[in-house]
């Protein structure tokens, strides 16, 4: 199943730099570079939820883990406050779950 | 004070040197040579360096005091010393910690700052120099009787793929009904084939690591999949 991740992790970018507009300089740098980083993950977890190899609800708790990670990283290195990397964490993740789970029930 | 810098290069030269799961290391004898586990090389290495136990039962006797990954969480946590992995990657001498789930050990590293471990990893490979990306941590610890530079350059992580492993909720699907009936079929029961990773599953998961040499810590990634005809 094809799933155009790039394409999706885009969409999350602009959704977390929307939410944190006055921090986005900073943030959406190292929300790029940790986009990078994370690509290969994310797409490992999007096909295993494509596949059925787990179900949304694992889906769902493993992107939980992967925000928790993110914004662990955001704020050791982009020095921002709790409440900035969270929100821009949070509109990252959901935006990143919503066209995960939209582009896998598509293609079902 | 001792600095990471220093832990690390007690570390280093033991690389090659032997593993066994439940090894007992006395933490106050500079010349042990193995065989070690992941948590007492890191105990051991951390008290030659500064001279006080972490991530023991009791830190108190360092020839019998027994390390153990939820010991390594516990003192973390209680010593408010936790940081993030992208942290303790960038930070030579910073360990890296995986939680142990319940019944089960988790797994902890050195780092050496650039991206690269020294661990007691498995059976099979003993101590050997390692990668942090790729793998699944939990968190970086910096353990408060060292002193640490601030690291020059923070890159993000790298994390794994799926790693199935023990989590409540249980991870469920139909990966997870493969591992089960592979685990059945070479003789380690997960107990029922449901499609629900439950602690007889990481059960069956370690005791198979165990026989196969890998690192035992009962979550499923890439090696283990791969050990199972899964990848």
């Amino acid at each position: 199943m094809d799933i155009d991740i790039g394409a999706i992790l885009q969409t999350a970018l602009g959704a977390a730099t929307d939410a944190v507009r006055k921090n986005a300089p900073q943030v959406e740098d190292y929300l790029r570079e940790i986009a990078h980083g994370h690509e290969a993950a994310i797409r490992s977890l999007a096909e295993a939820l494509a596949r059925g190899d787990i179900d949304e609800a694992t889906f769902n708790d493993e992107m939980d883990d992967e925000g928790r990670t993110l914004q662990a990283e955001l704020q050791a290195v982009a020095v921002v406050t709790q409440a900035i990397a969270q929100r821009a964490v949070n509109a990252f993740r959901d935006a990143l779950v919503d066209g995960i789970t939209t582009a896998v029930q598509a293609a079902l | 004070m001792a600095t990471g810098e220093q832990l690390l290069a007690l570390a280093a030269p033991h690389v090659g040197e032997t593993y066994v799961l439940g090894a007992r290391v006395p933490k106050d004898n500079p010349g042990w040579t193995g065989p070690w586990d992941c948590a007492e090389f890191a105990s051991w290495c951390l008290y030659q360096a500064s001279g006080r136990l972490f991530g023991c039962d009791q830190n108190t006797k360092p020839a019998i005091a027994d390390a153990y990954t939820g010991y390594w969480q516990r003192d973390a946590q209680a010593a408010h010393c936790t940081v993030a992995v992208a942290v303790a990657r960038a930070t030579p001498g910073a360990f890296l910690l995986r939680y142990p789930a319940a019944g089960l050990i988790g797994h902890v590293a050195i780092s050496d700052g650039q991206g690269g471990t020294v661990e007691a990893h498995s059976t099979a490979t003993g101590v050997i120099r390692g990668q942090v990306d790729g793998r699944r941590w939990d968190v970086g610890v910096l353990p408060p009787m060292l002193t640490y530079a601030e690291p020059a350059l923070l890159q993000p992580t790298v994390p794994p793929g799926l790693v199935l492993r023990l989590k409540q909720p249980n991870m469920k699907g139909a990966l997870v009904t493969r591992l089960q009936q592979a685990l059945a079929a070479r003789g380690f029961s997960p107990g029922d084939v449901d499609g629900a990773y439950g602690p007889h599953t990481a059960a069956a998961v370690h005791a198979f690591q165990l026989s196969q040499g890998l690192l035992a810590d009962g979550e499923a990634g890439d090696k283990t999949l791969k050990a199972l005809g899964l990848r």
